[in-house]
């Protein structure tokens, strides 16, 4: 009982990790279980990500054998396909609209079948909570997929700050919730001592990144972009 | 239970396709993948022997290893030696801007010019970096990063996809995704120019398909470059050196806890403190730890485009440290290696 207990709270910390609202004492949680058993932990952080990358209307994506072979069990119940060449009337009167709803859908229905199935297994596990955690985890996926084709609807257009002297340069900040009080994430207007040593870590470690990574031009990129000469 | 009913209510045509996608993605599985075999080898080079395997006839693969292989060390051996300069749009922080970049060689040693061509003026002359790291052996620098130990050490952290082609600045391009199989790093889609392998384009991805930022060449001259196009345009330009920082500083802190694969690549000192950079092969974070005084006593997060900055502190024998966790790495990752740092011994 109290393993169920440890379980569920485990997920929840989860969950708010992924929406990046963990707190510290999940933190710790977390860390001290991904020491424990990482394995467990990182095989719950696959499927949410599976999830994702299903609604996404990725046509291939790296499905763990688990969550396979769960799919096959429900593929096994089903009736065969001659049976159910005449699907609704069978079953069920008050499916007919339903199967009608699905039919033409025929192969993106599948994808989205899958990624329904997952994610309806990501909710399961986690206990309902109070506020606007569950909501978030169904909006998620509706967000626009990777395109290699360009698609500036997907960047976030930064919201204005209060600080009217503030530049695009400049980093957008959210403070450490406090544990336990839920306040909305509001933007600080920070201290010049606070935005120099930002800009100075963010340059400092682009120009890093830079020497070591292999990206090329981007990280350079980063490293002139914040530079504000001689205010 | 609800996941049967879901499945029942499927229409029967899609049961076949469903099927279909259940074969590509059980062959999609990690653990088989990690052993799949190229259909077509797009090298000529002898394949490393552990990829001899029976080719399965029929599926499509997205990436290969020998692919995939082919594609990075392609991309490696470009951003290093390839002489360009370019004009190129950078979309970071909602907003698009453009820039001219110039990368050239000297003496076995990379130089960098990058002048934004929007907004305030600023330019950045980058040298001296490499040699140093060279001879420093690390297995994550530019030179050792693509050799197969470095190669299998980003292959277990990433899936690799070839998501088609595309055309960049008038050049053909292959498109290969690199898509993280765990939430402590960020996907990356880089267009990779099929003549010379170099990046024409690439995106930083976040889980949802959120694009986090895109650098993308409009234009690209690979003439050889001439000194004078490495020389600052503008008075202001910034000069960085990057000669003997990577030397063997040691470093008096540590991380409780790093992601996956992460390593520490380069430790450098800093007036007021230290600075610790590690890497996975692709993506990359720095740790700051600094004496700021009690002033700087900003908890939390500070974004800009992809990079992320989460700032804690830490006392250690009454004194006060700033730690800052810089990089394009998910915010819940910054914080988790913030919360780590700790002082050896």
């Amino acid at each position: 009982m109290s393993h169920g207990n440890h379980q569920q709270r485990l997920n929840e910390s989860l969950s708010a990790l992924m929406d990046g609202e963990a707190s510290e004492l999940e933190i710790q949680r977390l860390l001290k279980e991904s020491d424990a058993s990482g394995s467990d932990l990182q095989e719950r952080w696959s499927r949410y990500q599976l999830a994702g990358s299903v609604l996404r209307g990725d046509k291939v994506a790296p499905v763990d054998l688990g969550l396979a072979a769960s799919i096959s069990a429900a593929i096994a119940d089903e009736p065969s396909l001659a049976d159910s060449a005449q699907p609704s009337a069978a079953n069920d009167s008050g499916d007919t609209g339903r199967s009608r709803w699905w039919r033409p859908l025929s192969r993106g229905a599948v994808a989205a079948t899958v990624a329904f199935a997952a994610v309806l297994g990501v909710q399961q596990i986690q206990s309902p909570q109070p506020g606007g955690n569950m909501l978030a985890e169904v909006e998620r996926p509706a967000q626009q997929p990777v395109q290699s084709l360009p698609q500036p609807s997907s960047f976030v257009v930064p919201t204005p700050t209060l600080n009217t002297r503030a530049v695009s340069t400049a980093p957008q900040l959210v403070p450490e919730q406090r544990l336990g009080v839920p306040s909305p994430q509001v933007q600080v207007v920070p201290s010049p001592e606070l935005m120099r040593h930002l800009n100075r870590v963010m340059l400092e470690h682009s120009e890093q990144a830079a020497r070591v990574g292999s990206q090329g031009m981007v990280p350079f990129a980063r490293a002139t972009y914040g530079e504000r000469p001689s205010e | 239970m609800i996941m049967a009913k879901v499945f029942c209510c499927s229409a029967p045509k899609a049961n076949s396709s469903l099927l279909a996608f259940l074969l590509l993605a059980i062959f999609q599985s990690p653990s088989i993948s990690a052993q799949a075999v190229a259909e077509e080898p797009v090298s000529k080079e002898p394949e490393p022997n552990e990829n001899r395997e029976a080719a399965r006839p029929g599926l499509v693969l997205p990436a290969t290893d020998a692919e995939a292989q082919a594609l990075l060390a392609k991309v490696a051996e470009a951003v290093t030696n390839l002489e360009y300069r370019g004009l190129a749009t950078f979309e970071h922080v909602g907003v698009m801007e453009t820039l001219e970049v110039v990368h050239g060689v000297r003496n076995g040693e990379q130089v960098e010019r990058i002048r934004y061509l929007t907004g305030a003026p600023r330019e950045l002359v980058s040298s001296g970096h490499d040699a140093q790291c060279r001879r420093d052996g690390s297995p994550l620098s530019r030179a050792g990063l693509w050799s197969s130990s470095g190669l299998e050490n980003v292959r277990s952290l990433y899936h690799f996809f070839i998501r088609g082609q595309e055309r960049i600045a008038d050049r053909e391009a292959v498109v290969l995704e690199a898509r993280p199989r765990d939430p402590h790093r960020y996907g990356m889609v880089i267009s990779v120019d099929r003549e010379t392998g170099l990046p024409l384009k690439s995106m930083l991805v976040a889980p949802a398909g959120r694009v986090l930022e895109r650098f993308q060449f409009v234009e690209l001259d690979l003439a050889p470059i001439n000194d004078a196009d490495l020389q600052p345009l503008s008075n202001e330009a910034r000069k960085s050196d990057g000669s003997g920082q990577c030397g063997a500083h040691v470093s008096r802190w540590r991380l409780g806890w790093a992601p996956n694969g992460f390593k520490a690549v380069a430790a450098r000192e800093l007036a007021d403190g230290e600075m610790l950079v590690f890497s996975d092969g692709l993506s990359a974070f720095t740790v700051f730890v600094q004496k700021l005084g009690p002033d700087m006593n900003y908890q939390g997060r500070a974004t800009r485009g992809a990079t992320v900055a989460y700032m804690d502190h830490l006392e250690v024998n009454n004194v006060r440290y700033t730690i800052t966790v810089v990089g394009e790495i998910p915010d819940s990752t910054a914080q988790l290696v913030a919360k780590s740092v700790a002082a050896k011994n």
